[in-house]
């Protein structure tokens, strides 16, 4: 299981831009907060390294996708809210769009079966 | 957007600290509502987090900018460095100091000679016009006339002006009455040379017959104190009143290169103020400005076709003449090319010591990065890379030779300081004095880069090589010997016989320099003083000359100081006075092979005063000019003139160019000689033939251009004689300008220019030299001493004795040093032999300078390698053999 869950953690590492930013479209986040969504949507497979997720989401401030400001989380501490801005929600389409070109194209080398598009849980 | 997050970078860090603390406390309370316990809650959150300090690290990271921050950490290590060993360091700054503060001087002397032009607008449009004639040789100036008919016809030029060379002038109305040199212009001068006014303007159309002046910046700030209402005020050129009409621009002293002018007249008042009638006052220099579009070649052509017209207009002056142009301020054809040959050689000769420079600290660098193979080995087996190694040593070799740069433009400054006490022995308005400006401090950088660029490089690579076992075993992975150390140990005799060739020169220039000051001049030296007054051009006319002379003669005397005292018109010793050829009266002259005297006017008591003794017949007896003409001269002349046969009572005529020849020829009665003395300079011609004339007879013939000098002989206080005499002149005319008043002893000194020049040249250069070759033998000894420690170790483990350790080392820098004087030796007798071919009085064998110079330079290399001797013999050999 140990391995799986490395494996699998390779190949999150070039998405979790991506994802966080999705996260955050349906509403701003703390970083815990972002961390749990993402374990529980993907049915527990892709298991978050913090380590990664901070820097992450500096480097997507540094962009300018996200915003950030302090305030108050669900169990009355401080934390650090994070919040889509225009761009980010920009930026975010223009993923999405080219993840599911590639993972069609990579699911037609494959042979699987082609994956649902979005929207369809 | 970087910037910012840079500078708030801590407090982007201790955000990130407090998020993460928070992020750990909900994943703690998240496992506790899981079941675990406290302790197993918080060991999952944070093995599950991983390194909360990796994260920090990371953000910071992606906050900075790397390689800023890698540079200032490895410049911060360097210095650390330099500091705990500033001797090597000092080292290697001196010698890169001594070789660019070479190059800084040569450059600023280019600068100032070839680059700099004169400070007017648009220097590349202002351009000079002269006639030429058949073969290209430039001409003399021209004529008014002329240049008026060419300034109508220019079209590619937008216009022209002209101006006279060089009027003197005694300034008085404001103090100290003061000599000045200036030029006489026309209307449109500064127009064209696009000069702007400081203060007041320049010429304006009403002025070109009013006795108007512009001041020099530097005239207005010493005589007129920087007075700045000083326009409209009157100053008396030379008697006439002139008004104040503008101050130029600081640093224009006219287009003319190295030549000072000090003020500006209108073309007109020249006449005025010359009162000697056949003067050369209506020959003028010309420039130019060029069009708009155009450049010098299409006005060349131009000038061309306007030479024809010219000719036809003006035969006498213009027949078979071209006009050239050139850009103004540059120095004449003629001269460009041994100037440019002699400028190729001093730099040549600079960057030579500068190369010395860089090897010397290219072989100081590689033996202290040899001594760190072992901890480059370690830090690339630890996986640093090359670059990584490499970068701190470059940026080492940089900071040093910058260092050295400091060092070389400070040490240069110095240098041109003391270039200003170099007195010209005749008081005429040329400039030499050089300046660091920009363009030298630029230069002075880039060499400093480059040559730390080259002193680091080779080392760097050589000592980061990985050859990495061998280097942790303990040896150099340059251990080879033989190869390596060959070449220090050639860098080091070249170095010495190159210095041994520039001492040996020296102490022949200085040997050559000791002679002739120590000379005996024949002329008293001590108790003399001496000055200058010029009265034409202080106003006064030809008869009233003498008057002047007497009246101050009268006064001078009187004082009771004064032994006695003469008036002459050249003081000896000034390169000033005029030479003539003589024959005998009865015959034809001959213009080649007549023989040539200097020729003084003097006053009968000159040869008292100057205590020239008289050996046979009489001395001037005041007779005026209308009595038979007499003359006296000294032994040498007599005997060129007239063997053995008797010189007094025949009669000699002055050998002149028949068609300048306004008079019919004078004979000189000769009715004594005296003992021979020096005249021009104290140069080996032994005894220069020397003919003296008495000056009443001579005088308002020509205006000497230094006007007449008193030689007073005085015993006394010299500082007090030089205040009572100008109180005297003053008293019998307030107005008289003084100038050129020293002592006799310090004429002497100002007349051994040049050789103290050439001394000081090789001085300097010999110093450098010696100083490298000192500080590279000494870093070759101390390297192989440290390279040999193991071998000293187990030497004295073995039973040998300090003391044949020390001669062990010894006796190896000697041989080195041995090799390099025998080869420098004959180089040196050959660099000998050219100079006493260049110059008068040097023997080329020079017994003292052959001797003494070797045994020099053996001590010095003695010095050298003794130091590094006593550091081996005290190595202890347990600490040595240990040295793995």
């Amino acid at each position: 299981m140990k391995d799986g869950k490395a494996a699998n953690n390779e190949l999150l590492k070039g998405t979790l831009d991506m994802m966080i930013l999705r996260t955050l479209a349906a509403g701003a986040a703390h970083g815990h907060t972002i961390t749990k969504v993402i374990e529980r949507s993907s049915e527990e497979v892709l298991e978050v390294e913090e380590g990664s997720l901070y820097p992450a989401l500096h480097r997507l401030e540094g962009r300018g996708w996200v915003e950030s400001y302090w305030g108050t989380s669900e169990n009355n501490r401080k934390a650090k809210f994070y919040k889509l801005t225009v761009s980010g929600r920009k930026q975010l389409r223009i993923e999405t769009t080219r993840w599911w070109r590639m993972a069609r194209a990579i699911g037609l080398v494959m042979g699987e079966p082609q994956v649902r598009p979005a929207g369809d849980r | 957007m970087r910037w910012q997050r840079w500078l708030r970078r801590r407090q982007i860090d201790s955000d990130l600290q407090q998020e993460i603390e928070l992020h750990l406390a909900e994943e703690i309370e998240e496992n506790i509502a899981r079941g675990m316990g406290q302790e197993e809650a918080r060991r999952r959150a944070y093995v599950k987090f991983g390194s909360a300090r990796r994260v920090r690290e990371e953000v910071w990271r992606a906050n900075s900018f790397v390689w800023i921050e890698q540079m200032w950490r490895d410049l911060r290590y360097v210095m650390r460095k330099l500091i705990t060993a500033p001797s090597s360091a000092l080292t290697v700054m001196i010698s890169l100091g001594v070789g660019i503060a070479a190059n800084a001087l040569v450059f600023s002397g280019v600068d100032k000679i070839v680059l700099q032009g004169p400070p007017v607008g648009e220097p590349a449009k202002l351009v000079s016009i002269y006639s030429t004639d058949r073969h290209g040789q430039r001409g003399s100036l021209m004529r008014v006339e002329v240049f008026e008919s060419l300034q109508g016809q220019l079209k590619s030029f937008s216009d022209a002006a002209a101006f006279t060379s060089y009027i003197q002038v005694a300034l008085t109305g404001r103090g100290e009455p003061k000599r000045a040199w200036g030029q006489s212009v026309t209307r449109n001068y500064f127009d064209v040379a696009q000069v702007p006014m400081t203060f007041g303007r320049g010429f304006g159309p009403h002025d070109v017959y009013s006795p108007v002046i512009v001041l020099g910046y530097d005239l207005w700030r010493l005589y007129f104190n920087a007075d700045d209402r000083v326009i409209g005020k009157t100053v008396f050129l030379s008697g006439k009143p002139f008004t104040v009409i503008g101050v130029a621009k600081p640093r224009f002293h006219g287009t003319l290169q190295l030549k000072i002018a000090d003020f500006w007249i209108p073309l007109s008042q020249q006449a005025s103020l010359e009162s000697l009638p056949g003067k050369n006052g209506d020959l003028v220099n010309v420039i130019a400005r060029l069009g708009p579009g155009e450049d010098r070649a299409k006005a060349q052509v131009e000038l061309n076709a306007v030479a024809q017209r010219l000719a036809a207009a003006f035969p006498k002056e213009m027949q078979e003449r071209g006009l050239r142009c050139e850009k103004a301020g540059t120095l004449p054809v003629e001269a460009r090319t041994k100037i440019a040959a002699f400028i190729a050689a001093i730099m040549a000769i600079a960057l030579l010591v500068l190369a010395i420079a860089v090897s010397n600290v290219t072989n100081l660098q590689l033996s202290r990065a040899m001594a760190r193979h072992r901890e480059m080995a370690i830090r690339i087996a630890l996986g640093g890379t090359r670059w990584q190694l490499i970068r701190p040593m470059l940026l080492e070799s940089l900071v040093l030779s910058l260092g050295g740069g400091a060092v070389g433009v400070g040490a240069s400054v110095l240098a041109m300081h003391a270039l200003t006490y170099f007195h010209m022995p005749v008081d005429l308005p040329i400039d030499l004095t050089l300046n660091v400006t920009p363009v030298v401090l630029w230069y002075a950088f880039s060499l400093s880069v480059v040559a730390g660029m080259l002193c680091g490089l080779g080392p760097a690579f050589a000592a980061t090589r990985p050859s990495v076992p061998n280097a942790l075993k303990g040896e150099s992975s340059l251990e080879k010997p033989g190869r390596r150390g060959a070449m220090r140990d050639v860098l080091v005799i070249v170095q010495i016989a190159a210095t041994m060739v520039l001492l040996c020169t020296t102490s022949l220039y200085l040997h050559s320099l000791l002679k002739l000051t120590n000379d005996d001049p024949g002329l008293r030296l001590d108790g003399v003083c001496a000055f200058s007054i010029d009265p034409i051009h202080n106003g006064y006319r030809a008869e009233q000359v003498s008057l002047v002379l007497k009246r101050v003669f009268d006064r001078v005397t009187a004082i009771p100081q004064v032994t006695s005292a003469a008036w002459t018109d050249a003081m000896p010793l000034s390169i000033g006075m005029k030479s003539t050829k003589f024959h005998h009266a009865e015959q034809p002259g001959n213009l080649e092979l007549d023989p040539e005297a200097d020729v003084y006017d003097v006053a009968p008591g000159y040869f008292a005063t100057m205590g020239i003794q008289q050996i046979e017949g009489r001395n001037f007896n005041s007779a005026g000019p209308d009595a038979p003409k007499q003359m006296i001269v000294n032994e040498a002349f007599a005997h060129r003139m007239f063997k053995d046969q008797r010189a007094i009572g025949q009669y000699l005529t002055p050998t002149v160019q028949t068609d300048t020849v306004t008079q019919a020829p004078v004979g000189y009665e000769i009715i004594g000689i005296v003992k021979n003395s020096k005249s021009t300079m104290m140069d080996f011609d032994e005894n220069p033939p020397i003919a003296y004339e008495a000056l009443e007879q001579n005088m308002g013939t020509a205006a000497p251009m230094l006007g007449y000098s008193l030689m007073v002989h005085y015993h006394g206080n010299g500082a007090q004689i030089a205040n009572v005499l100008q109180a005297e002149v003053h008293s019998v005319d307030p107005s008289l300008a003084l100038f050129n008043q020293k002592e006799m002893a310090e004429q002497v000194t100002d007349s051994l220019i040049i050789p103290r020049a050439e001394s000081a040249i090789f001085g300097v250069f010999g110093i450098a030299g010696l100083l490298l070759a000192t500080v590279g033998l000494y870093g070759v000894m101390s390297y192989s001493v440290e390279r040999r420690t193991k071998e000293m170790g187990i030497r004295l483990a073995l039973g040998a004795t300090i003391g044949q350790i020390q001669s062990l080392i010894v006796r190896y820098g000697i041989t080195r040093a041995l090799i390099a004087l025998a080869i420098g030796l004959p180089l040196s007798v050959a660099a000998s032999k050219v100079a006493a071919s260049l110059q008068h009085g040097i023997t080329a064998y020079d017994a003292i300078s052959f001797t003494l110079t070797p045994l020099f330079l053996m001590s010095v290399a003695l010095v050298a390698c003794w130091i590094p001797a006593r550091r081996a013999s005290a190595t202890d050999p347990q600490t040595t053999l240990r040295h793995e």
